[in-house]
């Protein structure tokens, strides 16, 4: 029954004590907040920290959420927050770094798939592959714009800038993401010959 | 980043004038270059979008709603207490009876002797052999036990939930 209820109408359920209809919004948002955390940790078991602590962090503060935007633009400022706390305290080198895992992944999930479906998994796996290799911010801000389906100003909210800013470094990272890509696909021509 | 890349991130995204989306078109159907840059920020816009999202673990959310069910609900009396309001009055009051005391130390003469004369009082006599006997230590056991009991049934109910968190 909850399923059809809107954010809004589950956090006033939420607020009256039903700790349930948390589950459903939890359910809902978990797969973005995951993979927004995962965009800055760079590791899954800190990323679903991450995401925990942001889904516990946002059931606390829930009262304070004011509804002048969407819920997901409030909880995603909380993900963004909390991530940048955990690069902080881990110390993370946040410059891009070349992930030998996200390679091995890359061929554990080309594997198995028909020649049109690799073609498409092995663009994917490169795509994402080259996100993994942004800086945090920049693979941040292009997971908010894609598919977290925000808009600058959404955006400019979860980051606390400017929407105009936010235009500028989406281009910018989209333009970084492109060199990435590019390299990729160089390193694997030269593999191939 | 150059201002043609910027162009057609633009074009792509629907943002800027009509006259500037107008203008792209028609470089994109003129300029074979410029139709060729286009042709592979598209690519990536398509790639980009098509992403799929991450799964976190299938225990992901039972794991928060564990601690969720921990927490008072959001807004509440409870919830609203803030713990170093509980300290700042807790250490309030141990200061101010600390300092009493020690005022009250320090005014006392412990060199003079007491000039009143207190009178005798003697308690009046109560045997314990009453009250104090085997059933009643019995009971007093049986009671400690079943508290201990209680309170170490409680601490094992929380661990599992403590370790499927972490």
């Amino acid at each position: 029954m909850q399923e059809n209820k809107s954010d809004i109408e589950l956090i006033s359920k939420v607020l009256e004590g039903d700790k349930q209809a948390y589950a459903q919004l939890i359910k809902r948002h978990q797969r973005f907040v995951f993979t927004l955390a995962l965009r800055f940790s760079k590791s899954r078991e800190d990323a679903e920290e991450i995401a925990q602590d942001c889904f516990i962090k946002a059931y606390r503060a829930l009262h304070t959420f004011k509804q002048t935007s969407k819920f997901s633009t409030w909880l995603y400022s909380i993900v963004y927050t909390t991530s940048m706390t955990f690069l902080r305290k881990k110390r993370l080198d946040t410059q891009s770094i070349d992930d030998e895992s996200s390679l091995l992944q890359l061929e554990s999930q080309v594997s198995d798939l028909s020649s049109n479906e690799v073609e498409h998994k092995s663009k994917m796996v490169f795509v994402n592959l080259a996100i993994s290799r942004l800086l945090p911010d920049d693979a941040a801000i292009i997971t908010l714009f894609y598919q977290g389906e925000q808009s600058l100003e959404e955006i400019g909210q979860t980051l606390g800038m400017e929407a105009n800013t936010v235009k500028v470094k989406l281009h910018r990272a989209r333009h970084r993401l492109k060199e990435k890509i590019e390299n990729i696909l160089h390193q694997e021509v030269r593999e191939l010959i | 980043m150059n201002n043609l890349e910027q162009r057609i991130w633009d074009y792509l995204d629907g943002t800027g004038t009509d006259q500037e989306r107008e203008f792209t078109k028609q470089l994109i159907g003129s300029d074979s270059e410029f139709r060729a840059l286009y042709e592979e920020l598209r690519s990536i816009h398509l790639s980009v979008s098509s992403l799929d999202l991450d799964e976190p673990s299938m225990s992901f959310s039972r794991n928060v709603m564990d601690k969720i069910q921990l927490e008072p609900v959001p807004g509440s009396v409870k919830s609203l207490i803030d713990k170093r309001v509980i300290y700042g009055i807790t250490a309030f009051f141990l200061i101010t009876i600390t300092a009493l005391l020690g005022v009250l130390f320090y005014q006392t003469d412990w060199t003079q002797q007491s000039g009143l004369d207190m009178p005798e009082y003697k308690l009046p006599e109560f045997d314990t052999s009453n009250y104090v006997n085997s059933t009643t230590i019995n009971i007093f056991f049986f009671t400690d036990i079943i508290i201990v009991l209680y309170l170490f049934d409680g601490f094992l109910s929380k661990r599992p939930n403590s370790k499927a968190n972490h």
